[in-house]
């Protein structure tokens, strides 16, 4: 019951209303009652005190002449008179000599009264004729009476017959049936409240309608558009049409989603922009990525061919060494053999050199193959270190092995654990000068699920030698990268040791880390699988649909994309290859898992791993996917489009030429402009500029991030030859540098995003342009002016020139000019006070040629919006090329 | 240095500088040897020479040395003549590819040349 009065406002209300209501409508019908019944009773009284008052005075007389029958008449009068009234007198002791009712007479009052206390009054009453006002009630048989009784007092009329003894001679009793006094009282009560509950209800009704209408639907139409706009629905909207509190709920409401839709808009349109720029760094980036990765490829496969023709004239410079210290060909003296010893010594260093570079190049080109076996852990180490013993011996120092007990085989190629733990014991003997060397051997922790048995072994080689600066751990395993190269020279080295090492080891699908302190030792620490699966090639490639979900998904585009058998570099692709990145040192390379894992993105995004604790080149798995799409899709089916459009509409409507490497810019000012114009897109800045001598485009839009060839330099070439040099260039960048677009040609510049309406009208504009053949030139150095109007006449113009701003106002006035020059430096109404006049209407279509000294502010810029032809800089030329400038900024304007 | 070589000994070598040098010092042992430059020049002198055994490398001009081993194999005469490839590919692989095209073993660039004739002495006295 509480909880549906909860529910709803108007219940609640509702309620409380009618418990109010009920209260004072019980409390009035309490007092009517109340008073009504003392009201009939005191009414009841007065007609019996009328009544005995006018019996009284009717028999008066008959009583005082003894005239018995008047008496009698006059009773029986009363009875037909009235009903229900009995009246009895009685002597003074209380029989009863006159009644309404014969059958009472000669009966003793009292006998015809039950009242006690009316007995004793009535006793009283004739004893001392004093009259009781108050009437006593009475029931006699279930019915009730009102009974009142007054006294008949001793005249001096009535001496006559009872002498004047008594004070009082007998009393009239009048006894009044009340029932149905009561009975009326009771329908009066039933009424009131019949009429009580039919209002209540009628006024709890109405006041339930109106609280209704006026609060709750309003309420929960306000509650309902809330949760409108909480799902997203920026459309919603409150009527409003009280001026009272709802009404000003309503009004903040409407208030408030207008702002957060704006708010949001914006938002939208900042986020837009970003992603745009986003995604044109990104193409960039990708670029650069692609192009380093085959300028990597290329350099292992010419590392591996360079160290094969390395090793021969190596065979021949070894060999004869070795020929001359043996002395096969004759003795050599003492000083000669140090030489060639010398020789031997550097040949053997260069050697190991080469070995490195062609093991660290194999790995890198993903062409070394591992032998896996079951490889007996203690023996393996025990062989390689048993080779540093000579060397350990020398140098005094102490070897100590030990080996858990719970590991005693790993898989792995056998001679690649050696060829580690030989780079690793190595660096461990150079780096230590005295102290030991400890290589433990244990169980890894690695990867282990809770309750499922260890993956990997972890071997330890620890050394209590010079150490490892922090800053240099992080490049401790990159090629080449012997720490400080003063250490060369005291420890030899190719600096290629570790980088291999680490090579092998993630072959083995391991990891290999370090930790050191400075002075204390160094401790390198590296996995090997101790299970077969670790390291077997999945049989097969996930189902591609499984696949292409997952890729659908990841990328937001349709399943079919990649449903559609898609290819890379003119191969088909399988799931592995998507992954494949060509970086050993990935430690995604492999199981299932770890493919889905890295086409959902965490790792092809350049996350690094903390389960991965050496520094790992990342996989580009996502942008090969990324380009795959943006090739076999948007590029497709734009270029397609495009054909398609330009045989059918290329002579209907003007054509605009769009370049802009990301497809998805040039789709927006397809859709811009599509209405109107034919807009042809161009992906690649290279071949922009013959295609625009060919298709010859009424108007370009040009992005200015691109790769390869970026917008500048289309600019430049664009405006260099005189076949495209007219065609009017509009950038459209996320690069907000407009002195430079300006500087170079461009008839306008927008910053992206751009609205529609924007494009269009400065389009149209450029459009209108017309020939040039007078100009207008404002200019405060009268010398300045006249040195350019000269050469403008020269070229055949029709020249003005005003020295202010009023002047140029002026001169405006008189006639407009095809082309203003204006100078922004001027002194007294300087050149911004014209460009406010500029905006009447007369001239507000006249292109624009601005002179300034500095550097055109971002307001100025905005100002003269879409009307800017050039922008000179005064000072920054000679005066030739100054005029050079112009008349070609002129000229250009003109020929269109 | 043990010395005592006896035998013939074919050396196919297109660098003239790596086959003088194996060269030299097998003649030094006392070995007898003949020299090819290149794989068909290999296969004349073995036909001519009959070697005791054929210090071959891999990559040569014209034929390459799997290519001669195999062809030595088909013929009768060469079916027990030790083949020892010599090869400056240390690539995986490499040891199978001369296994199967017929090598006896396998030297791996740039040779020691102390422990040449001994090795040449052990495949020797294997066959």
């Amino acid at each position: 019951m509480i909880s549906f009065i909860r529910k709803r406002l108007g219940r609640t209300i509702l309620t409380v209303l009618a418990v109010s209501v009920a209260i004072v409508m019980g409390t009035e019908i309490y007092v009517r009652l109340f008073q009504g019944t003392t009201d009939r009773i005191a009414m009841m009284t007065r007609f019996g005190n009328e009544l005995a008052a006018t019996t009284y005075a009717g028999i008066k007389h008959p009583m005082s002449v003894g005239d018995a029958s008047a008496i009698k008449k006059q009773l029986l009068d009363i009875r037909e008179a009235t009903e229900d009234v009995e009246v009895f007198i009685c002597d003074f002791d209380q029989t009863i000599v006159y009644a309404t009712h014969e059958d009472k007479l000669q009966t003793r009052m009292q006998d015809s009264i039950n009242n006690r206390e009316a007995v004793q009054t009535l006793t009283g009453l004739l004893q001392t004729g004093e009259q009781s006002q108050k009437p006593f009630e009475e029931e006699v048989a279930g019915k009730r009476y009102l009974v009142t009784m007054h006294p008949i007092m001793n005249h001096p009329d009535c001496f006559h017959c009872h002498g004047a003894s008594r004070k009082v001679l007998g009393g009239m009793i009048i006894k009044m049936n009340s029932a149905q006094t009561y009975s009326a009282m009771a329908a009066g009560t039933k009424r009131s409240i019949l009429i009580s509950l039919l209002g209540i209800g009628a006024i709890v009704t109405l006041i339930y309608a109106m609280l209704v209408r006026l609060v709750s639907r309003p309420i929960e139409v306000l509650a309902d558009q809330a949760n409108r706009f909480a799902d997203g629905d920026m459309s919603v909207s409150v009527d409003v049409r009280t001026d009272d509190e709802i009404g000003m709920l309503g009004r903040s409401f409407n208030y408030m989603v207008t702002r957060i839709s704006s708010f949001s808009r914006e938002l939208e349109t900042e986020v837009a922009r970003r992603t745009l720029m986003l995604r044109e760094k990104t193409l960039l980036l990708e670029r650069a990525n692609r192009e380093l990765r085959e300028l990597d490829s290329l350099k292992s496969s010419f590392l591996a061919n360079m160290s094969h023709e390395l090793r021969t004239p190596m065979n021949s410079i070894i060999g004869y060494t070795d020929l001359l210290i043996d002395g096969v060909d004759g003795p050599v003296n003492e000083e000669q053999g140090k030489s060639l010893r010398k020789i031997a010594h550097n040949a053997d260093h260069l050697l190991q050199l080469i070995n490195d570079i062609l093991d660290m190049s194999k790995i890198e080109a993903g062409r070394v193959e591992l032998d896996i076996k079951s490889l007996d852990i203690r023996k393996t180490v025990e062989q390689v270190a048993s080779t540093f013993q000579p060397a350990i011996t020398r140098k005094g120092l102490t070897i100590t092995l030990s080996f858990d007990d719970d590991v005693s085989h790993v898989y792995a190629d056998e001679e690649k654990v050696k060829q580690i733990l030989l780079n690793l014991i190595s660096n461990a003997v150079k780096f230590t000068a005295e102290g030991g060397i400890v290589i433990q051997a244990g169980l890894s922790s690695r990867g282990v699920i809770p309750g499922e048995s260890p993956l990997f072994a972890q071997l330890c080689i620890e050394d209590t030698g010079v150490g490892i600066k922090e800053e240099d751990i992080e490049k401790l395993f990159d090629k080449f990268s012997q720490l400080d190269m003063s250490t060369i020279r005291q420890y030899e080295g190719t600096g290629l040791g570790l980088s291999i090492a680490r090579g092998l080891v993630v072959l083995h699908k391991g990891v290999i880390w370090v930790s050191s302190a400075i002075g204390k030792g160094s401790r390198f620490c590296f996995t090997l699988p101790i299970k077969k699966e670790l390291l077997e090639k999945p049989a097969t490639p996930i189902i591609e649909e499984r696949m292409a979900e997952g890729l659908a998904a990841f990328f937001k585009k349709p399943v079919e994309l990649f449903l559609s058998s898609p290819t890379y570099a003119g191969k088909p692709i399988q799931c592995w290859e998507y992954v494949h990145c060509g970086q050993t040192s990935c430690p995604a390379y492999g199981s299932p898992e770890s493919r889905c894992w890295l086409m959902h993105g965490t790792h092809c995004k350049g996350i690094k791993i903390a389960a991965y604790p050496e520094k790992v080149d990342f996989c580009k798995g996502c942008e090969i996917i990324e380009r795959l799409m943006l090739e076999s899709a948007e590029f497709r089916t734009l270029e397609t489009q495009d054909q398609a459009q330009a045989t059918e509409a290329i002579a209907r409507k003007k054509t605009v030429m769009a370049i802009d490497d990301n497809p998805e810019a040039i789709e927006i000012i397809r859709k811009y402009l599509g209405e109107e114009y034919h807009v042809v897109g161009l992906f690649r800045g290279e071949s922009a500029v013959d295609m625009a001598q060919e298709i010859k485009p009424a108007v370009i839009t040009l992005d200015i991030m691109m790769p390869e060839k970026d917008g500048w330099q289309v600019l430049q070439e664009l405006k260099s030859r005189p076949e495209t040099q007219d065609i009017p260039v509009i950038i459209i960048s996320i690069v907000d540098e407009k002195q430079t677009g300006f500087s170079l040609g461009a008839a306008d510049y927008l910053v992206k995003p751009v609205e529609k309406q924007v494009l269009l009208r400065k389009i149209k504009n450029i459009e209108k342009k017309s020939p040039v053949n007078s100009v207008l030139i404002v200019d405060g150095e009268p010398d300045s002016t006249s040195l350019i109007a000269d050469a403008l006449k020269k070229s055949g113009y029709q020249v003005t020139a005003a020295c202010n701003g009023e002047e140029a106002i002026k001169a405006v006035r008189d006639s407009v000019p095809d082309l203003i020059i204006l100078d922004l430096t001027m002194s007294e109404v300087n050149g911004f006070d014209v460009i406010d006049y500029m905006k009447s209407e007369q001239i507000r279509t006249v292109p624009l040629i601005v002179l300034t000294q500095k550097d055109l502010n971002e307001v100025v810029i905005r100002q003269l919006n879409g009307r800017i032809r050039g922008v000179l800089q005064k000072g920054r030329l000679s005066q030739e090329a100054f005029l050079e400038e112009l008349r070609h900024n002129i000229d250009t304007w003109s020929a269109g | 240095m043990r010395s005592g070589g006896t035998g013939k000994v074919l050396v196919v070598e297109d660098n003239q500088d790596s086959r003088e040098l194996v060269v030299k010092v097998l003649t030094n042992k006392g070995y007898t040897v003949i020299e090819a430059v290149d794989g068909e020049d290999a296969l004349k002198k073995a036909s001519e020479e009959r070697p005791a055994l054929i210090l071959m490398d891999i990559s040569l001009p014209k034929l390459d040395g799997y290519e001669v081993t195999r062809r030595l194999k088909t013929m009768e005469d060469f079916r027990d003549v030790p083949v020892i490839a010599l090869t400056a590919h240390a690539m995986k692989g490499d040891r199978e590819k001369a296994l199967a095209a017929g090598c006896g073993g396998y030297i791996s660039k740039p040779i020691n040349i102390r422990e040449l004739p001994e090795q040449v002495r052990r495949f020797m006295e294997e066959t």
